[in-house]
């Protein structure tokens, strides 16, 4: 059980001392929440008309009907360093400064590159044409729309909604019932995780199948 | 610590990417065939004429692969256009359009000195010059997949020699298979094709060793698991080869596995080695059995890249939950764990 005298650093998004840091959003995933209802995809397609066979989202169920059954979302982690960015040869995914990971889909030229590059499988094509070529890339725009004009039908067409600009957090994050899926700046999504970490107690226990429900 | 290995089956039902890598490297391992065969070809005439059917035969593998290259692509007129759009020199994608760029024109315009036979002195001074570039589209092929970082089996270590190994193998098969097959169809002396697929032949067992000896060494690698356990890497943790092991059984155990032992290593490699011996042993049908050799080793050389890029469908392990990633700038907290 948590420690009660244990205090839990809290850091403000603006960053420590109260200096400004750079904004970075992020999603975190706490797998001993998600129950895999799959609100998160569905919220995301009906959101951003996502296109037939393109999962921007996606939960992944390891060791299904056994004990220790996990479920963890997937969606694009817009990495810091992500490695999508750094294979694409025509600059077509590129960091914003808020630190989400967009794409410009008049740049990419569906080379699929990216899509070995990225650890999570984030970035996906539509069904090619008869004769193998496939489209241009899709993915996980954060809500953010992409490099259209904010809320125009182009942006909405192309690259989904725009919830970022509207000052929302992206639909899986809003909709997901036991908050597993939680979105934000890095710093708030830190503070986050402290403090589950905390109420589920120390060490390997925080993230034994025994905390999960039993703890906090 | 779970770790969750994500599989990406759907990309790799295309047979674009293994066909412009298998094409590729056949290309330039034919010119490169082509190039010293031409050189050798200056103490003895007969090589000079496999230079000219295996530096004209390079040609339509050259644009195959160029096809498939470009097929592939969501906007194929981009990628044609690579010196305009490809911006990003950090990926090999952008400087392997540069080495593509600047190795076809060496084998086209080799092929055209030998079409039309004049200039064999600029032709020669073209062989040496462009056998660098050769190679460099070779070893391309397996650095562009290696750049992929994510992918354990795709080992920037090892892929690119590989593949160089790869391409210059089945470059000397088709050099044999072109001599067999199209020798007399340009009213050269059948009697000169039999000793040059006999060279041929001794050239692919050295070739068949060091190839069998390159995937040994490869295979032994991915099965050290050199990334070393999910727990004990304390940064990079989704950078190959972290994962290499599980890469390794898929391919030798796995679902790959009758692929990789049949295809690769059977059909590829072993079973023409083993037709070497009644090749040289039953001159009668040397050039039959040749043939048939040269042939599967050239569907091998294809296996490799078709077993390489399915292979790649397994990517590095992610370790979920996260238990051992930092807070970002926070030091671990007592009691809390890190």
């Amino acid at each position: 059980m948590a420690d009660s005298k244990t205090t839990i650093p809290f850091r403000q998004a603006g960053g420590p001392q109260g200096k400004f840091a750079a904004t970075r959003m992020k999603f975190y995933i706490d797998v001993k929440r998600c129950i895999e209802c799959g609100g998160c995809e569905v919220a995301c397609k009906n959101e951003n008309n996502v296109p037939q066979g393109i999962a921007r989202i996606r939960v992944v169920t390891v060791n299904e009907g056994e004990h220790g059954e996990t479920n963890v979302a997937v969606p694009c982690m817009h990495c810091s360093k992500a490695p999508c960015v750094a294979v694409c040869p025509v600059d077509a995914l590129y960091h914003r400064p808020d630190g989400i990971v967009s794409l410009n889909k008049e740049t990419c030229i569906g080379c699929g590159y990216c899509l070995y590059a990225c650890p999570f499988g984030a970035p996906q094509f539509p069904k090619g044409s008869p004769f193998g070529a496939r489209g241009v890339m899709d993915k996980c725009t954060y809500c953010a729309g992409g490099p259209e004009v904010p809320f125009s039908e182009r942006e909405r067409r192309m690259y989904g909604s725009n919830r970022i600009a509207e000052g929302k957090l992206p639909m899986c994050a809003s909709v997901c019932a036991t908050k597993a899926l939680i979105a934000g700046d890095a710093e708030e999504v830190a503070n986050v995780v402290r403090m589950r970490m905390a109420a589920r107690g120390s060490g390997g226990g925080a993230w034994g199948w025994e905390q999960a429900y039993g703890g906090r | 610590m779970e770790s969750i290995v994500l599989m990406q089956t759907k990309w790799s039902q295309s047979l674009h990417v293994p066909l412009y890598l298998f094409f590729g490297g056949l290309a330039s391992g034919m010119f490169i065939v082509a190039a010293v065969a031409d050189l050798v070809g200056i103490k003895v005439p007969r090589f000079g004429r496999l230079s000219r059917v295996v530096a004209i035969a390079a040609i339509p593998i050259l644009v195959l692969a160029g096809f498939f290259l470009t097929s592939h692509l969501g906007k194929p007129e981009r990628g044609f256009a690579f010196p305009v759009f490809f911006t990003n020199y950090e990926s090999w994608m952008t400087r392997g359009g540069w080495v593509v760029g600047s190795a076809s024109p060496f084998i086209v315009a080799y092929a055209a000195l030998w079409w039309f036979g004049v200039m064999p002195g600029l032709r020669r001074t073209l062989a040496v010059i462009g056998i660098p570039f050769g190679a460099g589209l070779a070893m391309y092929t397996g650095a562009l997949l290696g750049g992929a970082g994510f992918v354990p089996l795709w080992s920037m270590k090892y892929l690119p020699i590989l593949f160089l190994n790869s391409g210059l193998t089945t470059g000397v098969a088709a050099a044999g298979f072109s001599a067999a097959l199209v020798w007399p169809w340009l009213r050269e002396p059948r009697e000169g094709a039999r000793p040059v697929i006999a060279w041929l032949s001794v050239a692919l067992i050295v070739m068949i060793g060091l190839e069998l000896f390159e995937l040994y060494s490869f295979m032994t690698y991915l099965a050290s698991e050199p990334g070393g356990k999910l727990s004990a890497a304390p940064t990079g943790l989704f950078v190959a080869p972290i994962g290499s092991r599980t890469a390794y059984e898929y391919v030798t155990q796995g679902a790959l596995a009758p692929w990789f032992w049949g295809g690769i290593i059977g059909v590829g490699l072993l079973v023409p080695l083993a037709l070497t011996l009644p090749e040289f042993l039953v001159r009668r049908w040397a050039v039959p059995i040749a043939t048939v050799k040269f042939a599967l080793v050239l569907i091998g050389g294809f296996m490799l890249r078709w077993v390489i890029v399915h292979g790649g469908d397994v990517k590095a392990p992610l370790p979920f939950p996260p238990q051992s990633w930092p807070v970002p700038g926070v030091p671990p907290i007592p009691g809390l764990g890190g």
